[in-house]
């Protein structure tokens, strides 16, 4: 005793104690400086919400009760008998009541009000108010996807302070630290009691953290438990404790805590688990699912409901006993609760809200006008294009395909694909498919994955040829063996897929058929340049390489590309940027930016119409033809399958009235699959078009610059309707054609005549 | 008898082009006239109740001098009906207004090209044309 007192009195003794004490005060404060740092950080990193497009309801709008009843449920209404308040509806045969939600569009706040739509012959008849006054438009709230973060694309469903259900709080404090009002952060008792637990069994088995350590190790830490790690978590907890009040520290455990694992997709915060197993806001949840979820706390993969209900129910129902212990709910409710199953939902419906492709071509978008930095200031909101019905047919017809296509061949690896589907006339994306894993956040291929485009080029060779004047899909074009000697000197001798030669035939076949010596020898004599113009013009942002094989598609581009020049084409020769944000708007509702609609007129229409024209063909009579069997009879579409070299890659591009979609079929280790545009892309295009609500027949208004008239088919001389292969075409008004033998229309011809005679007599 | 061979003959030369099954063009008797004034607009289904009441919210936004929410309107009938040639119009008169004649140059072109047939919406988008390459 005598020789501690002499050292600590000794100069070199004392400063090496003090150096010490000094050494762990600094420790300890930079520790919890950083801890309280970082969760700084986190907590202001709200994440700005992401909107689909909100669903617009009419008179005329294609729609029956149950598509409004599932349109609905997602976005978290409640079917009821009687609707008594904002968020509830009642189904009937042909009627919905329902009471909308406050929302606050970008351009002006819709109070929370009663409607009543009525449905007949499979579309909605009429919209009343409250008052049961006619409605003209009913704009619904849009689906919430989700979040981007700016530090860590992680999923959140933010529950906001006072939407925390006091239950789910009661029960948090009473299951996982009773003693969370009162204490600094760690409770000591607890520690002692695991520490005399643990150090009995020889390792950690009783936790003893309070809430406030659980949110500072799933913020901070790996899940090591370690000593060391424990020391570091007290620290920290102790400096949140210090500078932040009980409140706050609960709203960012409710939001932040794990409870559970979809796929490569962690589930933190309560809001998205319980959309995540019982697909309900938090607000809707029961007892018995509140309980639920404060019971996989402990341990989301051990206790999880979907794997492992027994251990599940026999927690759940403990945490159950501990509420009517505490006396947080009545001995009966508690009872009831005991008796009720689990009431997971079989499968996860947070799906349609975890968009990853869309979310990252909205990321991107925003990126261009917004740095990381602002994004993540609080609160932004963001609208964008995205029809969530429409996406999920897409996914599901693209996977669906894929499936499909994939058992048909067993050696081969898996492959994958990609589906946009855009509304020309205003650019909008409304749907994107990624690849064949939705929820996987990797590889985007529908803006990545750039593969050659192979006979999809082949209506932007027609168009250029059409604009020359020189042409109409009338005229012919020699389909035989043609050399072409390069620049190198090489010589490119392009074949036929099929391996044979046609002949003398019309444009519109040549084109319908996707014959490849036509095409180059079509393309040659316009003159590559004019294709180049086109391309750019339509959208690409550089001319690709000037090689004769880009007549046949020698060029590497994303679907998204391809959609965006297809785009062009499906809007009468009219460019508009392909957009998924509308507007994105800050926390006190001010439009901080909205994408207006702008169009350039980039081709002449009526060269487009003509060329739409025997894209239509296309479906028809040529390569697109099988599409038939699953679109409707009086569903007129357009479209261009494609293929490329060793049927590496399968796509299809094709509009209806309303709708645009490319598909893009192919292998990520670029082997062949076998698969041509048709026989691939085409059987996932097709069927995704043909259930597309409310997509109309491709039939647009052409000026009077151009006449239909009817040709045959494999000579492009006139002819007339029902006579052997005579199909009708545009041409520009006033064009003679010769005549197709066996096929007059004598009566027209006359009448031919006699206009001729008449408008000379006129002049 | 000359004026009856007449109108026989005029009647051939109509069997010369049997048109398309024809697009439901919009009204004849619609009340458009060129020279700037209120061209109304013509829908051709059941959304025309919709497509009204967004327009008539677009001019009521534009005579206020509230541009963005005017062109937010319009977008939104023309996501509607996005062939409907009044609507593209309106949309350009919009543009014309808040000083853009590019743009109102442009959707005058794309009314023209949807318009087809429908004589009093080229008149109008012809006129719109002219107005905006005066500026």
């Amino acid at each position: 005793m005598q020789e501690l007192k002499q050292i600590f009195l000794r100069a070199p003794g004392r400063w090496i104690i003090a150096a010490l004490l000094g050494a762990l005060l600094i420790h300890v404060l930079v520790v919890g400086i950083g801890a309280i740092r970082q969760f700084e950080d986190r907590r202001w990193d709200i994440p700005a919400g992401v909107y689909a497009a909100p669903l617009e309801l009419y008179a005329g709008l294609p729609l029956d009760a149950p598509g409004l009843s599932t349109a609905l449920d997602q976005l978290g209404f409640r079917q009821v008998d009687v609707v008594a308040r904002p968020g509830q509806y009642a189904l009937e045969p042909n009627r919905v009541t329902l009471w909308t939600r406050a929302f606050r569009f970008w351009d002006r706040v819709d109070p929370a009000a009663r409607h009543t739509v009525n449905f007949g012959g499979g579309r909605i008849r009429s919209l009343e108010n409250a008052n049961g006054e006619r409605m003209a438009l009913l704009r619904l709230e849009p689906m919430r996807l989700g979040s981007i973060f700016a530090t860590h694309h992680e999923d959140r469903l933010l529950v906001e302070p006072d939407a925390i259900p006091p239950i789910l709080v009661d029960a948090l404090k009473a299951v996982e630290d009773r003693k969370f009002d009162r204490h600094f952060g760690l409770d000591l008792t607890a520690i002692l009691r695991a520490a005399w637990v643990n150090l009995r069994s020889g390792e950690i088995r009783q936790g003893g953290s309070t809430l406030t350590q659980q949110l500072v190790k799933s913020y901070f830490l790996d899940g090591r438990r370690t000593f060391r790690r424990k020391y570091r978590e007290a620290i920290m907890a102790m400096a949140l404790e210090l500078r932040y009040d009980k409140e706050a520290l609960l709203h960012a455990y409710v939001n932040e805590i794990y409870l559970g694992q979809q796929g490569a997709r962690a589930i933190h915060g309560f809001g998205l688990a319980s959309e995540f197993y019982f697909g309900k806001y938090l607000s809707q949840l029961e007892v018995h699912e509140t309980a639920l979820l404060v019971a996989l706390v402990k341990g989301p993969s051990y206790y999880d409901p979907r794997r492992h209900p027994e251990r599940a129910l026999q927690r759940r129902n403990l945490v159950l006993k501990t509420l009517a212990e505490l006396e947080i709910v009545d001995n009966q409710a508690a009872a009831e609760s005991i008796d009720r199953e689990l009431g997971v939902t079989a499968r996860s419906r947070v799906g349609s809200r975890y968009q990853p492709a869309y979310m990252d071509l909205v990321r991107r978008q925003l990126a261009a006008e917004y740095s990381d930095e602002s994004i993540a200031t609080k609160g932004l909101r963001v609208f964008t294009s995205l029809d969530p019905g429409v996406q999920r047919l897409a996914e599901r017809e693209l996977v669906d395909g894929l499936e499909r296509l994939q058992s048909e061949d067993e050696e081969a690896a898996a492959l994958e694909g990609a589906a946009i589907v855009t509304q020309p006339a205003t650019g909008a994306v409304i749907a994107m498919v990624g690849g064949r894993e939705i929820a996987a956040d990797g590889f985007n291929r529908a803006l990545d994955a750039k593969r050659p485009v192979g006979s999809l080029i082949k209506p932007f060779v027609y168009l250029a040829a059409l604009q020359s004047g020189e042409y109409t899909l009338a005229n012919t074009v020699e389909d035989a063996p043609i050399e072409v000697v390069m620049e190198s000197g090489r010589r490119w001798l392009p074949q036929n897929f099929s391996r044979e030669s046609h002949g003398e035939v019309s444009l519109l076949q040549a084109l319908a058929a996707s014959y490849n010596q036509a095409t180059v020898r079509l393309g040659l004599a316009t003159g590559i340049e004019p294709l180049l113009e086109i391309l750019v013009e339509f959208g690409l942002e550089e001319p690709p390489p000037a090689y004769p094989s880009l007549l046949l598609g020698a060029v590497e581009l994303s679907p998204f590309q391809v959609a965006g020049l297809y785009s062009t084409l499906a809007n009468d020769g009219f460019r508009t940027p392909l957009t998924a944000v509308r507007s994105v708007v800050d926390t006190e509702g001010q439009p901080l930016s909205r994408t207006a609609l702008e169009v350039e007129q980039v081709a002449d229409p009526n060269a487009v119409h003509q060329l739409n024209r025997g894209l239509v063909e296309v479906m028809q009579r040529g390569t697109g033809r099988s599409s038939r069997a699953y679109l409707p009879d009086g569903l007129a579409v357009a479209g261009k399958t494609g293929t490329s070299d060793d049927l590496r890659d399968s796509w299809f591009a094709g509009f209806s009235g309303d709708h645009l979609a490319v598909v893009w079929i192919g292998r990520d280790d670029n082997e062949p699959t076998g698969l041509t545009g048709a026989a691939g892309a085409l059987s996932v295009w097709a069927p995704m078009i043909a259930a597309m609500p409310a997509t109309t027949s491709y039939d647009p208004a052409y000026s009077a610059d151009l006449e239909p008239t009817w040709i045959d088919y494999d000579t492009g001389l006139k002819s007339r309707r029902g006579c052997g292969n005579a199909v009708q075409i545009l041409v520009p008004e006033g064009t003679r054609l010769g005549r197709q033998p066996g096929c007059r229309n004598v009566l027209g011809e006359i009448g031919e005549r006699v206009r001729d005679v008449i408008e000379s007599l006129g002049n | 008898m000359r004026l009856l061979l007449f109108v026989l003959l005029f009647g051939l030369s109509a069997c010369a082009n049997l048109p398309f099954d024809p697009s439901p063009s919009p009204a004849a008797g619609d009340s458009a006239s060129v020279a700037g004034e209120r061209v109304e607009p013509e829908t051709r289904s059941g959304s025309a109740e919709a497509v009204r009441e967004l327009v008539a919210s677009s001019r009521a936004s534009r005579a206020g001098g509230d541009y963005s929410r005017a062109l937010a309107d319009i977008e939104r009938a023309i996501r509607i009906e996005p062939r409907n040639p009044y609507l593209w119009l309106e949309l350009g008169e919009t543009h014309l207004i808040r000083n853009d004649p590019r743009q109102a140059a442009a959707t005058a072109r794309k009314a023209m090209s949807v318009a087809g047939p429908d004589g009093a919406a080229k008149a109008a988008a012809e006129d719109l044309l002219e107005r905006a390459s005066r500026r």
